[in-house]
């Protein structure tokens, strides 16, 4: 996993991502994404507790989600998640939660 | 055993045990003595050499005596002494130790040291010594206080009272003899033995006189009378320390058992066991008291200075067992030689003597055998007059006394013997006439019956002999006259034999074969006649039965014109049945038939061909076969069919030959029309297929304009009765097409041009899609089709997806067609049936329904041409009914077979196999096409550049119209200059083209030039080629995909099946998709739309994917408020998430479809949406009642893409 974190370059909290999204989705894309946001807080408390149903059942919303958003990443980091729940490897499901935490905090949003 | 051998035994252990017992022990005894000898020998001669020793020893100590008291010597040892009386003791001392440590430094090399060598007396000593070389090495003088007077060379020191062998002499004032060792020194230049003694005068010692000896007269004499290579002689200390040695080994140490002895004292010998050898030794003590320097304590502390001890010396004799012992074994080998042939004597005494008795006994064993044989005469001959002479003698006269009783005996037997023969020989006579199966009969001369035996009896009927014995043989024949006649033959030649009727008691007749003789006295007289009868009455019907049955065989074979013959290979004789003859144009019988006659029979043309297969029968050991045409006597040639086989003998050698010629003129000819008329058949039905197919080309041309033309004008704006009609007439087309494409699959495999292509695929993909095709009707008929996986089948194998899917479609159409309700089951299974081929698998696949039946009487015909169940079921259900018999032809191109199993009004199971090559592919791959896992959707073909070269107007009309359909962006060449041209300008435009559909008649033309020039151009590697065929006869699959096109239309043109193969084959070329959809198509059929999803992100989503759309949404959370809902209203379609809580999509599918019944509704499209979904979730949504599925993440496209594709079906 190391390869795939560090060759996304996500954990780099200098580098800017920039994602284009559809007009027509402007409305709903901020609350999706604050949902994503809650869900990094959530996932991490699920993982803590060693719950890893919910860690699948969040990462399963999430790849069924983020490309229709405009977030491929969101898509793969989700079934990464799913099958670190499914797994129950908490280690895995710590370090793609760091990403996506990472992700999110990096995303730069520009409409077309 | 013998006599013979125990006595031998016997003797032999009676001479062989004392032997050898006295052997080993005066071998013992010997021994001992020898050893007692030896020692005491030993012993002495070490008493001896001790003696001698001292002898020396005491000679050296009286010349140092007889010196010591020379005058000369005694005054100048005074003198000396006198020279210090004037000077104090302590001065005296202080002097001399100066002297002393002066000399010692200057290492004698000083004036008082020159001056006593240069003295009168040290002169004196030096002639002495020198005189007697050998024995002194040197000698010196001290005064009374110790201090040098005289000496023979420069001693070491000046001083010598602090010496022990100078206090030893000195001994108090008292003086004594002084013996000292201290082994090699230097100034002797040897082994030296010191002698001290004191010089006295006055009976006061005043000096001391000191001879170190050389001493190699004592070595010598403990070596002399010591043989080096037999004896080891040394000289042992008291302290065990080896003083002397002459011996044979180089480095001799003393053992502890010497030392030992050494210790002990006085003189012996004894027996030693060494390391590496056994010795006897000797020893014996010198009684010289020798001294030796030892070491003491403190000398050894390296505090102070030597010390003296006194020991013994003791001299030593030892010699090696083996030598001492020698004589023994010389002694011990003469006895073993003496003892050994004494044994040899007494073995051969032993023999002699066994054999002495035995032979006499076995002469009167094998003499007691022969007259036990009865040998009676046979004497044994002894001429000895011992006990053996007496008893041989007597053993003869037993022996003649039995003879002479014995001979009387058998005389009398062998009388008695010849009697009983003779009886013998009568009864058997009599026995053999009274027991003879003929019946015999002895009568006089007159004839009249003197003797008849039982025989005659059983064959006349009578009973006893006395009926009749008297009467005349003329009685008994039925032909008196004839036996007359015979008599008259016998009384002129003696004797007659031949056949004559009889008449019995019961006046019946039989046959008899009869042989009369006359029987004479010795001097001819004639006494009487004997006549022996056969009855043949048996014999003579045998002969006439055999007689009809061969009768009926030559009447058989006449009939089938079939002769049999035999042929002795060795005589070279032949047989042939009459029918041979005739076969052959002769009259049965007309000749002996020989081996050339047969030759001369065979037509010239065909004789090498027979010969050849007799010989190879003959040489293979075998049968031959063959046929050839007769010879034909008058013109009249028939031609034959011979059978042969070869007899051979054991030793393999062929001995005859039999076999049967059947005349096959008629079947040949018959033979012949038959195949004029089977050809004139296939004549007439090549012309048929010809017709046929060309007929179905010629109707092609103009329907594909229809067809086309027609799914043209479908995409236009029509009004209701517009559509109507496009309609009718697109379902007559797509009709009149099914049946020109049957009618030229059907003659494409009459014509065996039908090839099979070979591709990897996907076998429940191919049930899979065909189910698909079908759901939709079947759905709106209430009808469900599922495809069973089988678990042991694996999914991919090598062969013509799309002749299997064309089965399966025929099948499953056919299902669906007569099917009102209830399941469709498409089931793949593996085969049992057939032989096993390595690499291949026999499939078998089964499509059951419940379905209206096949009554059992129209089982038989329903594979059969143009036939379907009922004719009214044509009219019902429409159908050419040639898609059975097509199904089955390719199934049988598949090394496979098809049958049906039906009961009228309960559903039909048509069952095929197929035998299929595997596949590399795994299970768990994909295959190319399936990449995308998205293949369950069209591909978006918006903005794809399509170049058609067509030279027809009208095909390209409609394949260009198909095709801005889709959105593709379509060129049209009609030649292929124009489109070369059209090619690099597009190109060099950097706008390439991404498919190109190529007619394959104008490709032909031109020799494939634009493909060759696609496949090059490295600008358009991605290019996908479509060959587009008019006839679907013309298409060459295996050549088409070897110049790299990727698939193939035939015309007529057909949206779905176009959007098929250009889907697939972009698909195929890792095309993912065109440009998305710039706005869409505004459409006044709005549909209603529900979204099933837990998820409100995914909601949200496809709310806001379909904010603009003409569509209504609907959105429900879970399964039950979609069900709520669906109750509620209508939809036209329903976007189902299959994974959710309270009721997931699968169950609340279910529930719709059940809804749906209970209420009579028509059928809502619902589509799964599954995230990521694998085929087997997918199949399970269909399972559950689904119509399709979409992946998530779902995108607007595809989604858009989607509800459009399904929209045209709800609107249809």
């Amino acid at each position: 996993m190391e390869g795939t974190v560090e060759s996304e370059g996500i954990n780099n909290p200098k580098e800017k991502v920039e994602i284009k999204v559809e007009s027509y989705l402007k409305e709903i894309v901020p609350g999706y994404l604050e949902k994503r946001a809650e869900n990094v807080l959530r996932l991490r408390g699920a993982l803590e507790a060693g719950d890893f149903e919910v860690v699948q059942h969040l990462g399963h919303d999430m790849k069924g989600t983020g490309t229709g958003y405009g977030f491929q990443l969101i898509t793969e980091l989700g079934a990464g998640i799913e099958a670190a729940g499914k797994a129950k490897d908490r280690e895995e499901g710590f370090l793609l939660v760091k990403e996506l935490e990472g992700y999110l905090s990096n995303l730069e949003l520009r409409y077309e | 055993m013998k006599i013979k051998s125990q006595l031998l035994i016997i003797f032999l252990l009676i001479s062989l045990i004392p032997i050898i017992v006295i052997y080993f022990f005066s071998i013992n005894r010997f021994q001992d003595v020898v050893k007692a000898d030896h020692g005491e020998n030993f012993q002495r001669l070490a008493e001896e050499k001790a003696a001698w020793i001292d002898y020396v020893i005491s000679e050296r100590i009286a010349d140092a005596k007889h010196l010591a008291a020379n005058k000369e010597l005694i005054r100048a040892v005074t003198l000396a002494n006198e020279k210090y009386n004037s000077i104090s003791n302590k001065e005296i001392g202080k002097k001399i130790r100066s002297i002393d440590e002066d000399w010692i430094e200057r290492k004698g090399k000083t004036k008082i040291a020159k001056e006593i060598l240069g003295s009168k007396l040290s002169l004196s000593l030096r002639d002495f010594q020198e005189s007697e070389v050998e024995k002194y090495g040197e000698i010196f003088v001290t005064d009374k206080r110790g201090a040098t007077v005289a000496m023979t060379k420069s001693l070491t020191d000046y001083y010598q009272a602090d010496e022990g062998w100078w206090q030893g002499s000195y001994f108090g004032g008292k003086g004594r003899v002084f013996l000292d060792y201290r082994g090699f020194d230097k100034s002797v230049g040897g082994v030296s033995l010191g002698v001290g003694v004191p010089v006295i005068k006055d009976s006061v010692v005043i000096g001391i006189l000191k001879f170190n000896n050389r001493i190699n007269e004592i070595l010598s004499i403990v070596g002399e009378k010591g043989d080096k290579k037999s004896r080891d002689n040394f000289i042992l200390d008291t302290h065990g320390s080896l003083i002397a040695f002459a011996g044979k080994e180089e480095k001799f140490a003393p053992t502890n058992f010497e030392k030992e002895l050494v210790k002990r004292g006085g003189s012996g010998w004894a027996e030693e066991a060494h390391s590496t050898r056994d010795v006897l030794l000797a020893y014996a003590p010198i009684k010289s008291d020798i001294y030796e320097r030892i070491q003491s304590q403190e000398a050894k502390k390296g505090i102070s200075g030597e010390g003296w001890e006194l020991a013994k010396w003791f001299i030593f004799v030892e010699v090696d067992r083996d030598i001492a012992f020698a004589p023994v074994r010389e002694i011990s080998g003469s006895i073993f030689v003496m003892s050994a042939m004494m044994m040899a004597f007494i073995i051969v005494l032993a023999i002699l003597i066994a054999r002495g008795i035995a032979r006499p006994l076995e002469k009167f064993t094998k003499s007691a055998e022969k007259i036990g044989r009865g040998e009676l005469t046979h004497k044994i001959e002894f001429s000895t007059n011992n006990e053996w002479g007496i008893l041989a003698k007597a053993f003869n006269d037993m022996a003649e006394n039995l003879a002479n009783t014995t001979v009387s005996r058998d005389q009398l037997a062998e009388e008695v013997s010849e009697r009983k023969i003779a009886e013998e020989a009568l009864k058997i006579k009599d026995s053999a006439i009274e027991n003879s199966i003929n019946a015999i009969v002895i009568s006089n001369i007159e004839g009249c019956l003197t003797y008849v035996n039982p025989a005659f009896l059983d064959m006349w009927g009578f009973e006893n002999p006395r009926e009749v014995i008297g009467r005349y043989l003329a009685d008994l024949v039925k032909d008196p006259n004839e036996l007359s006649a015979v008599n008259e033959k016998i009384e002129l030649e003696g004797r007659w034999v031949g056949e004559l009727t009889q008449k019995r008691k019961d006046g019946t007749f039989f046959e008899a074969q009869l042989s009369a003789t006359i029987i004479k006295d010795k001097k001819g007289h004639r006494l009487h006649q004997m006549a022996s009868f056969e009855d043949i009455t048996s014999s003579k019907l045998a002969k006439r039965a055999l007689e009809a049955s061969m009768e009926r065989v030559a009447n058989a074979q006449r009939i089938a014109h079939l002769g049999n013959w035999e042929w002795n290979v060795k005589t070279g004789k032949i047989f042939w049945s009459d029918e041979i003859y005739r076969i052959f144009g002769f009259e049965p019988g007309e000749f002996i038939a020989t081996y050339d006659k047969f030759l001369e029979s065979i037509n010239p043309k065909d004789k090498e061909r027979v010969l050849l297969a007799v010989e190879g029968a003959i040489n293979k050991k075998g049968n031959y076969s063959v046929d050839y045409r007769t010879r034909g006597r008058g013109g009249n040639i028939r031609t034959v069919h011979e059978d042969g086989r070869v007899i051979f003998n054991k030793a393999g050698v062929a001995e005859k030959m039999v076999g049967t010629t059947l005349d096959i003129t008629d079947r040949k000819l018959a033979e012949v029309e038959l195949r004029k008329a089977k050809e004139e058949a296939e004549r007439a039905n090549a012309a048929k297929s010809v017709f046929l197919s060309s007929m179905s080309h010629e109707i092609r041309t103009p329907m594909n304009a229809i067809v086309g033309m027609s799914e043209l004008l479908a995409e236009t704006s029509l009004n209701k009765d517009q559509k109507a009609y496009v309609d009718t007439f697109k379902r007559a087309g797509a009709v009149l097409l099914n049946l020109i494409n049957d009618i030229l699959d059907l003659s494409k495999i009459e014509a065996g041009h039908m090839e099979l292509d070979e591709v990897d695929f996907d076998v429940y993909e191919c049930a899979n899609n065909v189910a698909d095709l079908f759901i939709t009707i079947a759905a709106e008929k209430g009808v469900r089709i599922k495809v069973e996986k089988t678990k042991d089948v694996p999914r991919f194998f090598r062969g013509d997806e799309g002749r299997l899917g064309q089965i399966l479609t025929n099948l499953v159409g056919n299902a669906v067609k007569f099917s009102k309700t209830g399941v469709i089951t498409v089931k793949v299974d593996i085969s049992g049936e057939g032989d096993f081929e390595e690499g291949k698998t026999r499939l078998l696949f089964s499509v059951e329904d419940n379905g209206i039946g096949i009554s059992e009487e129209k089982l038989e015909t329903i594979f059969e041409e143009f036939t379907q169940a009922d004719t009214t079921t044509t009219r019902r259900y429409g159908g050419t009914g040639l898609g059975l018999t097509i199904s089955k032809k390719i199934v049988s191109l598949m090394d496979g077979r098809m049958w049906v199993k039906s009961r009228l009004k309960e559903g039909s199971i048509f069952y095929f196999t197929a035998n299929l090559k595997a596949s590399e592919l795994k299970d768990t791959q994909v295959l190319p096409s399936d990449a995308l896992g998205l293949s369950e959707l069209p591909l978006n073909l918006i903005g794809v550049k399509v170049l058609v070269v067509d030279d027809s107007k009208t095909s390209s009309t409609i394949l260009i119209g198909l095709l801005n359909g889709y959105g593709m962006e379509c060129t049209w060449a009609t030649t292929f200059s124009e489109a070369a041209w059209k090619i690099r300008a597009e190109t060099k435009k950097g706008t390439p083209y991404k498919l190109f559909i190529v007619d394959s008649k104008l490709a032909e033309d031109n020799d494939y030039d634009v493909i060759k020039r696609i496949k090059k151009d490295s600008a358009l590697k991605d290019g996908v080629i479509v060959m587009l065929f008019s006839d679907s006869r013309l298409v060459d699959i295996k050549s088409a995909r070897g110049m790299g096109i990727s698939d193939y239309i035939v015309k007529p043109l057909k949206k779905n099946k176009l959007l098929r193969i250009v889907d697939k084959a972009l698909r195929r070329a890792g095309f993912a998709g065109g440009e998305k959809p710039k706005h869409l198509e505004a459409t006044k059929n709005t549909l209603k739309i529900l979204l099933v999803d837990d998820s409100s992100d995914n909601r949200f989503l496809i709310e806001a994917y379909l904010k603009n759309s003409p569509y209504s949404l609907e959105m429900a959370s879970d399964g039950v408020e979609a069900l709520e809902k669906f109750k509620e209203n209508s939809f036209d379609l329903i976007l189902m998430d299959m994974e959710m809580p309270v009721m997931d999509g699968y169950e609340a599918t279910k529930e719709i479809r059940l809804w749906e019944k209970s209420e009579g509704l028509s059928h809502t499209i619902i589509l799964a949406l599954t995230a990521y979904a694998l085929k087997e979730e997918a199949k399970r949504s269909i399972s559950a009642g689904c119509d399709g599925h979409v992946n998530k993440p779902v995108l607007k496209d595809t989604l858009i893409s989607v509800i459009e594709r399904y929209r045209q079906g709800i609107k249809n």
